[in-house]
């Protein structure tokens, strides 16, 4: 059975580059377009794996990663922030928020597959 | 960032200064235009992401063929080398392994053939030998006639004296039961020996009838057949590999443009960070209210200088990542295209190749002189069948002649007793007996050579009975053989199926190949001039790069102490450009555009630092 994992960021063009890659992967994906709305479809539907940007209105992703280790249904599901900031310090915020790995854009499909490949084994 | 801001000024000197008219000194800055620009850079992004959406989902569409062809190619360089061996496992090819299993049939009919032709040889050997037996048999039959006589003589002179010679009269008797007795075996054992004799004439007749000369035409046309095959897969297995690259230099392409389209989000980030570096110089001037060309208002203006003068460069390098990047997805589409349109010419040299070998006709020879062997080898079969066949009926006549001929052999004993006692009675007779002493010795005489006939008999039947044995295992041997020769046949039409199917699947995929190979070259050709996004981007960027410029030229007029080589000027701009141009941003602005990044960034952040994430 394929894995299922969410991507969550607010432009729909990087979704979409995201679920392509994914899926051309053999993965199932799921979309969110800020925290928000990620942290109301992960209370209804279990996943493998978390990918999501930082910077998001509504909701950050250092606050969606918060309330998702807060939660019951995907508290311990693996979360990859995807985002352009390098900045030791915003690692260190997700990485204390429960954050488990952390990818730069522009990424390379396949930097990314090997990352969620190394994550889920 | 200096050189930038440097060789910006110099740009819009250069070319936009000129164009524009005097505006004369002025005391105040108007920054509702700037106030306009950024919001308009600020929905830049989100303005222009439907245009985005549409190249991103013709890509998927296109990733989709890509993958697709890869799979195939795949499958097709594993079914064309259906001539290569296995180099790790040091196995034939299936070609190779065909040859082998038609060599060794080949070898197994021309075996049979050549053991025909000794079984005709043997049979011959085997009539001559029951021709000469006769002879024995027919002297053991004359060897009765004599015992009769003898009897008969016997018989006479016991009569002569009867109380005397009454014992000898049952001799006589006896004399001529042997003689009967003799002549009956005889006769029957010739009898059988005329049935042996008919036997192994049919049969050799049957052999002789029976071409058993080997033909190598069939065994020449499979070996001829199958070095086209081997050519076929050898060049298919070439095209093959050819295609699996191409495929994988397409999905190469695809996923250099994949990486290209992330600067929309990239391009949204910086284009926000302009906008919120714009909105912070319109809070400082609103500090201000004229253009003091000392004091205070120096340093606000200053500072607002700095940051028009670094978003500005900013703005200038975003509209050359913006065609840059245009320019970066339409190389790696471009390239797909190629690859895809010599592709299509591989897949179409795949479909020549296997049409015009005429594959499946090739297949079908092959099936067919298979079939011959198989007719050929029946036909011998058939016959070997018919020679055991005989060979177990001479074989059982055979055993019975010696039966009968061992009967004999027992009689020449008896008769020898006979004469013995017949010797003694007529010596006690005295001289009455002279005579039938002479007899006695005779029948002696007779005892003997019945034995040497019977023993003549039994030899030759013994040769014959070897002999006989002989053509029997020949002919087990030759029926085993063809229980190996069947499954050999069996095989090697296991394998020809195995190649036609393969044969028929490469020729499907080389089909789709193609038809993929021209659908995906159509579809970026109609795509890349399609792509709009750097006009819709460029144009605003650029019409809101001279509102900016114009404002930074107007504080220049005010404030000429602002000019080129001023060092404070030059200290605050660097110590500005930390805050608002990260040195990732030039990083990933040579990144997504396939440039160097700038020379001039000091910072140790790398964009892909430890391949590019990192996990906790």
């Amino acid at each position: 059975m394929a894995k299922l994992i969410m991507t969550v960021d607010d432009s729909a063009s990087v979704r979409q580059m995201v679920t392509f890659t994914l899926k051309q992967n053999g993965y199932d994906v799921v979309e969110a377009c800020d925290g928000q709305d990620a942290l109301t479809k992960l209370n209804k539907q279990k996943i493998d794996m978390l990918l999501t940007d930082l910077n998001m209105p509504k909701m950050d992703g250092i606050g969606l990663i918060k309330g998702v280790r807060t939660g019951t249904l995907n508290q311990f599901v693996p979360i990859i922030m995807l985002t352009t900031e390098s900045q030791e310090s915003r690692k260190a915020e997700g990485k204390a928020a429960g954050a488990t790995g952390w990818i730069v854009k522009p990424f390379k499909p396949e930097q990314l597959i090997t990352v969620i490949k190394k994550v889920l084994r | 960032m200096m050189c930038r801001v440097d060789s910006f000024r110099k740009k819009f000197v250069t070319t936009h200064k000129k164009n524009m008219t005097d505006h004369g000194q002025q005391n105040t800055l108007n920054f509702d235009e700037i106030s306009a620009c950024a919001g308009d850079l600020y929905a830049l992004g989100p303005d222009t992401e439907p245009e985005f959406l549409t190249i991103g989902t013709a890509l998927n569409t296109l990733a989709t063929i890509c993958f697709d062809m890869t799979d195939n190619a795949v499958k097709l360089s594993t079914l064309a080398n259906f001539s290569a061996g296995d180099k790790e496992s040091g196995s034939d090819s299936f070609v190779t392994q065909n040859a082998k299993v038609f060599d060794a049939v080949a070898n197994h009919v021309k075996t049979t053939l050549t053991s025909l032709n000794g079984g005709s040889h043997l049979l011959s050997q085997l009539l001559s030998q029951v021709k000469k037996l006769r002879e024995p048999i027919r002297k053991l039959q004359s060897i009765g006639k004599t015992f009769r006589v003898l009897g008969v003589a016997i018989k006479v002179e016991s009569s002569r004296s009867q109380e005397a010679m009454k014992g000898f009269t049952l001799l006589a008797g006896e004399v001529g039961d042997i003689a009967k007795l003799v002549n009956e075996n005889c006769r029957y054992c010739i009898d059988k020996a005329e049935l042996v004799e008919k036997d192994i004439l049919n049969s050799q007749q049957v052999l002789n009838s029976h071409d058993n000369s080997y033909d190598d035409s069939g065994e020449r046309a499979i070996h001829n057949i199958l070095k086209s095959l081997e050519n076929i897969g050898s060049k298919s297995d070439k095209l093959a590999a050819g295609i699996q690259e191409r495929s994988s230099v397409m999905v190469q392409g695809i996923s250099d443009v994949v990486m290209a389209m992330q600067f929309h989000d990239i391009t949204r980030q910086q284009l926000e960070n302009v906008s919120t570096a714009l909105n912070d110089t319109i809070e400082k001037a609103q500090s201000i209210s004229t253009l003091d060309k000392t004091g205070p208002n120096e340093q606000v203006v200053l500072e607002i200088y700095s940051i028009l003068s670094i978003q500005a460069a900013h703005l200038n390098s975003i509209y050359e990542q913006i065609f840059s990047a245009r320019k970066n997805i339409a190389k790696g589409l471009e390239k797909t295209a190629e690859q895809a349109h010599f592709q299509a010419k591989d897949a179409k040299m795949l479909l020549e190749l296997e049409g015009g070998m005429g594959s499946s006709s090739v297949v079908s020879d092959l099936e067919m002189e298979i079939d011959n062997i198989v007719v050929s080898f029946t036909k011998s079969l058939a016959v070997v069948k018919q020679a055991a066949e005989v060979s177990r009926e001479v074989y059982g006549n055979v055993s019975e002649i010696g039966a009968f001929v061992n009967k004999i052999e027992e009689i020449a004993f008896d008769v020898k007793i006979l004469a013995i006692n017949a010797t003694i009675e007529a010596i006690k007779t005295g001289a009455v007996g002279n005579a039938l002493i002479v007899l006695a010795k005779e029948l002696s005489a007779l005892s003997r050579e019945t034995h040497d006939g019977a023993t003549e008999s039994i030899d030759m039947l013994k040769s014959i009975v070897a002999d006989t044995e002989k053509q029997m295992e020949f002919s087990i041997n030759l029926d085993q053989r063809s229980v190996a020769v069947d499954e050999m046949i069996a095989r090697a039409k296991e394998c020809t199926g195995t190649i036609l199917s393969s044969l028929q699947v490469i020729n499907e995929l080389g089909q789709k190949m193609d038809s993929s190979s021209h659908d995906l070259a159509t579809r970026i050709l109609k795509l890349v001039p399609g792509i709009r996004f750097p006009q819709l981007m460029g144009d605003r960027i650029d019409k809101n790069w001279q509102i900016i410029c114009r404002t930074i030229d107007r504080i220049e007029d005010s404030y000429p102490q602002f000019a080129e080589g001023n060092s404070e000027v030059k200290k605050m701009l660097e110590e500005l450009a930390k805050q608002y141009v990260m040195d990732r941003e030039r990083s990933i602005h040579a990144q997504v555009t396939g440039g160097a990044a700038d020379a001039t960034v000091t910072s140790d952040v790398d964009l892909f630092e430890d391949e590019g994430f990192e996990l906790f």
